[in-house]
């Protein structure tokens, strides 16, 4: 048994409603490890994701923590350094989908407004990590990774950013209070800035 | 579509119908604390049918609310599955349980 401890708490990237990630690697099933607290990962899983060049295993690889492990040894670490990302297009497609899929709801509706506006907080933060591995010079992995990418970083105002990043709390850690109408309404006005810079990163990375 | 859009269309599905009713806040999403805040807020008892069906489907869709990096799974097809049925669960269990208007305290009854 291996407990490993990654996120923010090993960036010093802690706020309000941040958590503690927690990765536990297993030999085979496991109840003492609740999957609501951990990221249960059987040893052969986490080294197929190695294998592939995963993004949750270049997160892990850089900046996880070991905090106990029964044998001592500091198994991911031992899997070295994971396969080169490989998966963008596929990432990056899927991630755009996320991110117009919401807004096209948000668009028509209202009933699911904190979650759609947590998923394109969601997509816009998967894409800047993947877009860091893509690059390959020196891979983002916090929360505000869209800000972190250089002449890339999406440039969004401070009120829509926070809109985002708190409807991704609220609809994560249940922390926090809801936006305001006009909070909304703001942030929808810059979702084309938003759509914008995913168009702009994916054509980047098509060349 | 990938599996990982698929999922978050279940999760969105679910929630559509959870906020349906006229709760005194909308249910944010299906992690473990969000489920809790709505519970609480909802006047719904952490045992009741409804909550225990969340969590039911929360446990199946973990990843995606709490583990959002992870973008790979196993067995997609059964947890698709399960989810489905539970959100059907979901809406009947709802359906028992009346809602006074939102004004004040939020309580519930079952019917």
């Amino acid at each position: 048994m291996h407990i490993y401890v990654y996120g923010s708490v090993c960036r010093g990237d802690v706020a309000p409603g941040s958590d503690v990630d927690l990765l536990a690697v297993v030999d085979g099933p496991d109840s003492r490890f609740d999957p609501a607290v951990y990221s249960v990962y059987p040893h052969r899983q986490l080294a197929q994701l190695w294998a592939e060049g995963n993004p949750f295993a270049w997160h892990l690889a850089v900046e996880s923590q070991l905090v106990f492990a029964d044998d001592g040894v500091d198994v991911v670490r031992e899997l070295e350094e994971p396969a080169p990302y490989t998966n963008w297009q596929t990432d990056s497609e899927k991630f755009y989908q996320l991110f117009v899929e919401a807004a096209e709801v948000l668009s028509v509706r209202r009933d699911t407004m904190v979650f759609e506006l947590a998923t394109v907080f969601l997509a816009v933060r998967n894409l800047a990590i993947c877009h860091s591995l893509r690059v390959g010079d020196s891979p983002v992995f916090s929360r505000r990774a869209f800000e972190r990418l250089g002449p890339d970083s999406l440039s969004l105002d401070f009120r829509t950013c926070k809109v985002l990043e708190d409807a991704r709390i609220l609809s994560t850690r249940g922390f926090g209070t809801g936006p305001t109408e006009a909070d909304v309404a703001h942030a929808l006005a810059h979702l084309s800035d938003v759509d914008r810079w995913m168009c702009s990163l994916i054509a980047k990375g098509a060349r | 579509m990938s599996e990982f859009g698929d999922r978050m269309r279940a999760q969105r599905n679910l929630l559509q119908v959870v906020n349906a009713t006229a709760w005194r806040e909308e249910l944010f999403g299906l992690s473990n604390q969000a489920i809790d805040r709505w519970a609480d807020r909802s006047g719904m008892a952490p045992e009741s049918e409804v909550v225990t069906l969340l969590r039911s489907a929360s446990e199946r869709l973990s990843f995606l609310a709490n583990r959002s990096q992870m973008q790979v799974s196993e067995d997609y097809r059964r947890v698709s599955l399960d989810v489905r049925n539970l959100t059907g669960e979901i809406q009947q269990a709802i359906a028992r349980v009346k809602v006074y208007p939102r004004r004040g305290p939020s309580r519930v009854r079952i019917r």
